[in-house]
């Protein structure tokens, strides 16, 4: 998912980075004092991810874990995921520091929509909980596909041919992140139900 | 078609043998690129001089151009959903393939296909010391791009990332979280 340095035209690069300097902006605004420590342990544990591979049938996939991010942050996914792709880029040369913007927006915008979109469900609690939480994390991955996807669309690729590819290659990985997010709110509703969101915000 | 979920970034490695160009394309942790696209550029300009596609091995070879002794070559990798690199190769990694211009020794423009040609027959008495030096610097640069391919490739080889740079990686993160504590108490 991290579009490599290069491929992009320079209209597509900007309006990227004005994106998701929009929604780091926002993020950065909302983001109280007391989230600062999970956001740090977020955009860890995003960080990481990337480099854990799970083998699903025939080939093996990474988890992205934006889908918790955006359940537990929110617009504050954006300043979290930017910090884990600036990382990945310098350390592990995965993307680049131009197609920063676009990558970071293309990851967190989708887990944010849903993370806010699906809030209400996730503080109720029950079964519409779990549900919510599978909903979250798989629609980030394939929101993220669909984007990135949209970002070749002015490649020779075209948008189509990535789009299929990208969607194909991600729906075990979506129902993989579905599955671990759903576990990790059902988790942290028994244990620290304080780091769930709560209805009001 | 392999859809690649958990590729990261492409590699692209290119070396001289004999008189071809190999160009070796493969995803982190040596999964060839099977029907990448290559594009072969003159040096840094934008002037294409060919392309091609790799095959299941993640390879493609061509023939050295002719204008690679002077611009040398930039090879740009298109691996599809975004992944992308390229590859530059000098002029002087050209120096040692046989040109099909008259001065290179007939010799070794004869025998373009095996990687380290038989040595020459016997020369003839009448030769120049001058043409005993071409021929044996041909053969001998011939034989170390031979050696030497393998060991180029090892360097380049993807190792991932290691433990430092992700350690790393998570200490920069604690890091700028605590001076964005520091800042948001001060205010």
């Amino acid at each position: 998912m991290h579009i490599a340095e290069g491929v992009l035209s320079p209209m597509i690069l900007g309006a990227g980075a004005v994106l998701a300097g929009c929604g780091t902006a926002l993020g950065l605004r909302r983001l109280s004092e007391e989230q600062l420590v999970t956001t740090a342990l977020l955009a860890s544990a995003f960080f990481v991810a990337s480099l854990i591979h799970v083998p699903i049938g025939p080939t093996s996939a990474h988890l992205i874990l934006t889908g918790i991010v955006g359940l537990l942050l929110g617009w504050g996914a954006f300043p979290a995921i930017l910090m884990g792709l600036a990382l990945q880029a310098m350390l592990f040369g995965y993307g680049g520091l131009t197609v920063l913007g676009v990558n970071t927006w293309n990851m967190a915008f989708p887990a944010a929509i849903l993370g806010l979109g699906l809030r209400p469900w996730i503080t109720r609690g029950g079964r519409m909980q779990t549900l919510a939480a599978f909903a979250c994390g798989a629609g980030s991955v394939l929101g993220a596909g669909l984007l990135t996807a949209a970002s070749l669309a002015w490649t020779e690729e075209g948008f189509w041919q990535a789009a299929q590819l990208l969607l194909l290659a991600h729906v075990p990985v979506a129902l993989a992140e579905g599955a671990i997010t759903a576990l990790v709110v059902a988790f942290l509703a028994k244990v620290r139900p304080e780091t769930l969101p709560s209805p009001r915000r | 078609m392999s859809p690649s979920a958990s590729a990261h970034r492409v590699n692209i490695f290119a070396y001289v043998e004999g008189n071809q160009v190999v160009v070796e394309c493969s995803f982190s942790k040596t999964r060839p690129v099977r029907a990448g696209q290559i594009t072969v550029y003159a040096g840094a300009s934008d002037q294409i001089l060919l392309t091609g596609t790799t095959d299941d091995a993640g390879v493609f070879r061509f023939p050295v151009p002719d204008q690679a002794k002077t611009t040398g070559l930039r090879l740009a990798l298109q691996a599809g959903e975004g992944h992308a690199n390229q590859w530059t190769m000098d002029p002087g990694e050209f120096a040692s393939a046989p040109s099909p211009t008259p001065q290179a020794p007939p010799q070794a423009a004869e025998q373009p296909s095996p990687p380290d040609p038989t040595p020459a027959p016997a020369p003839p008495a009448g030769i120049t010391a001058r043409e005993v030096e071409a021929i044996i610097s041909t053969l001998l640069d011939a034989k170390l791009d031979a050696k030497l391919a393998p060991l180029r490739r090892a360097l380049l080889e993807d190792q991932g990332p290691r433990l430092q740079d992700i350690l790393g990686g998570i200490g920069w993160i604690m890091g700028i979280i605590g001076v964005a504590a520091y800042f948001r108490r001060r205010v």
